[in-house]
Order: C-alpha cells, then structure tokens, then sequence
C-alpha cells in the first residue's frame, strides 16, 4: 500500500487538516488516469482525503480485498467475485459507473490475420476458432457470450481457452490461437488485426464502475460522495485534455503509447457517475447463467446511487463557486 | 492402525480447532467456511461428480509427466554415473535446469508446443527427469568400488552386476529421487492448471478464486493435498516392498 504515485506534491503531503485515508484497489491501467489527474491537481486533498494504492495484477484480488475491508475503494467491474461476495453478506456496493460501451472506441476481440484471411469483420467469423480469454468468469468471456450469440453461435462452436493477457498476446502473435478477447489489448503487430466491436451490439453498456467496501458505506455519505466528487472532476480534467505525470508510465502498462487514447475514447468515462442498473443486471444474469453466483441476484442489491448523486451535487456546487468554470 | 493415528492426529485436532474457531465467531465465514460447512460441499462436489473428475484431470497429467520424466531421468541419472563423457557434457544443464523454476518455463513451451496438453505434461516430465536423475547420478557415485571389486572376483558379469550390485545399491536414492518427483509433478501439475484453466483441482481452484467461492476453494486445496500425501504414501509402500532393507532401516 503505498501513497498514489506522482502524487506526492498534494495528495499524500503533510496537511494541517486531518486528511482521512481511503485505501484503493485497481489494475494500473491508462484508463485510471483521472484518478492520478485527481490526486496531481490536489482533489482528493480539497475533499479531506488521502489517497493510498494498492495495485492488483488480477481484478479477482479485488474483492477479498475489500470484503476483508484491507481496502476501502475498488475500480472493477461488476465481476462474480464481487456479486457473490455481496450475495454472501459482504459489505460491497457499485456507487459510481467509470465506463460505458461507446461503438468505434475500441476493440474488444483481436485476431491472428492469416486465421481470417477475408478479413475480420463479422462474428459468425469465429466459428470453428481457437479464442482466449482471460477467465470464463471475465468481462472479457462476457463479451465473447454476446458476440458469439449476435451470431448465432454458442461455446460448443469455438475451441475456448483461458490464458492471462501476457501469455495469450504472444500466442496470438504466434498463431498458436486465432483470437483474443480483451479490451484495449495494446497489439502492435502486422499479424494482428482488430474484429467486430462489441460496443456496437451494446451501445451504452457500463462495463466499469467503483466499489465501496463497509468503511465507506456509512449512513454519512460524505466521506464517500467526497471521494467520487474529486474522481469525477479528474474524470471532467482528463477529458477537457489535461494529463497526469503518471499517464506515460500508465499508457506502457497497457501496452499503448504514451499519448493514451484518442478523444473518442475518452467519451467512455462516466461524467456523472449514475450507475445504469440494467448494464449490471445484464452481467449478474450471464453470470447466472454460467452458474457463476451463489443465489440469484437482483442489480438493486449491489447498486447505492447516494454517493454518485451527492457527488454530483458537491461538483456542481463547485462549479457554480468558480463561476462555471472548472475548477 | 498405529501408524494411521500418528499420521491423522495432528490435523484432525487442527480441524477441530478450525470448527471450535469459527462456531466462536473468530474466523470469519467469508474466507474460512467452518468444516463442517466444507463437509457439506464436498459431498455435493463427490456427489455432481465434479471433485472426482477434477482429481482425475490432475491425477492423469501428474502421471503422464512423471512417469516420462522418472524413466528419462533413471536413464540420464544411470549415464551420468557410468560414462564420464555423458557426464561432462549434460551435468551442467541438469544443474542449470534444475535452478530453473519450472513454471516460468510453460510460456515458452505453449509456443513450440500449442496451447493444448503437451505444453504441462512435457513440464511436468522435465521437472520430474532433473530430480530423477539427479539422484539417480548421486546414487551411482555413491557405490563403493569395492562391492563392485567383489562381486567380479566372485565372478559376476554385466548382468549380475547391474541387477546384484549397481541396482540394490541405488534404488534407496532413486526412490527419495522418486518421491521428490511424483510431488513435484503434482506441484507442476496444479501450478499450470492454475495458469491455464481447463479441468483439474488447480483449475477449480482458480475458478473458486474467480467466484469467490470459498467453500470450493478450500475443498480443491485439501483434496491436492490428500492426494500428495496418498501419492506419497503409495511410493513409500511401494519402496517398502522393493527395497525392504531400506524400509527397515527406517521402522
């Protein structure tokens, strides 16, 4: 658990206030950067709070942390790690949506281009293909689900396998696998061609959010709407084109450059925070489906929108203080 | 039976201490389901027939590897000890491989090898020939020339040699070599179904992980750990039966 990194100048300095600490869990990511942007531009400090990070290789690492309470914020998605440890009584909640599916933004499935040599433009092309994805219980198998059933095909269709990132990358360079599953994969090779986007069968799919764990989820919103207030005025800076220290070193563990996504991308990042409980009931009943989760769940159960709401409140409060302009 | 209570006391009383611990609140259920609670699932795991499927996935890919490594390790341990040439020329890459860990291996292997089985059972297998063979050339120096001087003044050729001298005097050392292997196959074994989930206990292992289903989690664990210590106890019965001077040196 270290203080967030870059931003030593004012999220984790001596502050004559009482900074509260809010342990965060999330996988490094370049998509992460308006929580670095945040912390930079001293956000989390104006709202009392300091930041310290604790980075995951896994987003399954996620959820014994924050059931255990040894972090009080997680950036994940609405994985059945997280569902069943909710369902099984811990104190979990998505309280803020971070990404939604936006058609043309990126590229959820990757493949080896001599394994589709009339290009890769239609999901019926996967038929019969050797497909990774990271976990069967991933966002990523989720998205394969919806891709092979836009197409009328089911698992017996395609061989599939399961790998991390970091080995189905270079097997797919090898065409040892015909296509991988995985958002914002940073392929750079001629062998690799980006296929059909999921984002298009799912126009405004949230597939991103944060988690509070039982610290957080206190009858007081303020510590929490706090915390999501100065996200989500790193989220508005990052948008409006400013970048953190960290963006650089962000950007390489996604295996992007430096310059990080283009500004279509950047639509994806929730401004408001309002979870959309359709998006996470759709993931609750394909994880039902694969026999995923302990007991039905209903999205109503793991969703608390009083924190995104008073975050809203708090920024728009703040908006109005600095005469309309961002802060 | 006497032998039976020595081995299952101690972790029968942690298990009792496990159910006390938890029925007083100490433990919390989210990460440490109470035992009798894991009781309860592994009989529904035995009884879908997942558990049993699943041990067996792991059980065959540890028997492949391992018996393919234990058989090119005897051979390699056995020309090693024999012919300085082999010797010389394979003894630093035993060793070098040896200090390799294994798992960091599989990548390279899914590469040459596909995605398929022969990437974990051939590393299964290398893991288990460095062992084997390692004590198999331990035990082949260990042999003291004059056992050897002895039995050819009594007038032994080749063949009793190897099967009077050369084979009694080692199979001590091949079997640690041995047992050593076969849990270290396991080991392998469980490791790369945890990197590439397919079947097996180490893939319901991560599975559980992915779920956050803690009950299967710990029931996997311990069925990996039954069969290590079944598979290390067969070995041993095994060695009592082959090398009974061996097993009564130990009693």
């Amino acid at each position: 658990m270290a203080c967030l990194a870059g931003a030593a100048a004012s999220g984790c300095k001596r502050d004559p206030r009482p900074l509260r600490r809010v342990r965060v869990t999330f996988l490094p990511h370049y998509i992460l950067a308006p929580v670095y942007l945040a912390s930079e531009l001293g956000f989390f400090e104006q709202a009392g709070i300091e930041l310290l990070v604790h980075e995951v290789a896994s987003a399954t690492q996620m959820a014994p942390l924050l059931a255990a309470g040894t972090v009080d914020v997680a950036f994940s998605g609405a994985i059945p790690s997280m569902l069943n440890a909710a369902a099984k009584g811990a104190r979990i909640r998505i309280v803020c949506a971070r990404e939604t599916a936006i058609p043309g933004c990126i590229h959820e499935v990757h493949g080896y281009r001599k394994s589709f040599p009339e290009g890769f433009h239609r999901a019926a092309e996967l038929r019969g293909k050797r497909i990774s994805v990271t976990a069967p219980t991933s966002l990523s198998a989720f998205l394969l689900d919806v891709l092979l059933e836009s197409a009328g095909l089911g698992a017996s269709d395609v061989h599939l396998l399961t790998m991390p990132l970091s080995e189905s990358a270079p097997a797919l360079a090898a065409g040892r696998i015909d296509a991988v599953l995985d958002r914002d994969m940073g392929l750079s090779s001629p062998d690799i061609i980006p296929g059909p986007s999921v984002a298009e069968l799912l126009p405004g799919f949230q597939y991103n959010f944060i988690l509070f764990g039982d610290a957080l989820l206190q009858n007081d919103v303020s510590a929490g709407a706090g915390f999501l207030a100065a996200y989500l005025r790193g989220v508005g800076e990052f948008r409006a084109g400013k970048k953190p220290r960290a963006l650089q070193q962000l950007a390489a563990g996604s295996g992007l450059a430096a310059a990080g996504p283009g500004p279509v991308c950047l639509d994806r990042l929730s401004e408001n925070g309002q979870v959309d409980r359709m998006s996470v009931q759709r993931v609750i009943d394909w994880s039902s489906r694969k026999k995923f989760l302990v007991r039905p769940i209903d999205a109503a159960e793991v969703i608390d929108g009083r924190f995104a709401e008073e975050a809203q409140r708090l920024n728009g409060a703040q908006h109005r203080l600095n005469g309309g302009q961002l802060p | 039976m006497k032998r039976l209570v020595w081995a299952l006391w101690l972790p029968l009383l942690a298990l009792a201490a496990w159910q006390i611990a938890s029925g007083a609140g100490v433990l919390n259920p989210l990460f440490f389901p109470a035992p009798s609670a894991l009781a309860n699932s592994a009989v529904r795991l035995i009884k879908s027939g997942e558990l049993l499927r699943n041990a067996a996935a792991t059980l065959g890919r540890t028997a492949a590897g391992f018996l393919i490594g234990s058989a090119a390790g005897l051979g390699i341990g056995l020309l090693m000890g024999g012919i300085q040439g082999v010797r010389k020329s394979l003894q630093p890459m035993v060793g070098a491989l040896n200090a390799t860990p294994k798992m960091s291996l599989l990548p390279v292997l899914m590469l040459l090898l596909g995605v398929g089985e022969a990437a974990p059972i051939t590393l299964i297998a290398l893991g288990s020939m460095v062992i084997v063979s390692l004590h198999t050339f331990d035990a082949v120096e260990q042999i003291r020339p004059i056992w050897v001087e002895i039995a050819i003044n009594y007038g032994a050729n080749r063949g009793a040699l190897f099967a009077r001298v050369y084979l009694p005097a080692c199979l001590p050392r091949v079997f640690t070599g041995l047992r050593l292997a076969l849990a270290n196959a396991l080991v392998i074994a469980v490791a790369c179904e945890l990197i590439n989930p397919s079947t097996g206990l180490g893939s319901m292992i991560w599975l559980s992980w992915q779920t956050f289903s803690t009950d299967r989690l710990w029931i996997a664990l311990l069925a990996t750990a039954l069969i290590g210590g079944v598979l290390h106890e067969g070995l041993r019965q095994l060695e009592k039966r082959i090398v009974p001077w061996q097993a009564a040196h130990f009693e």
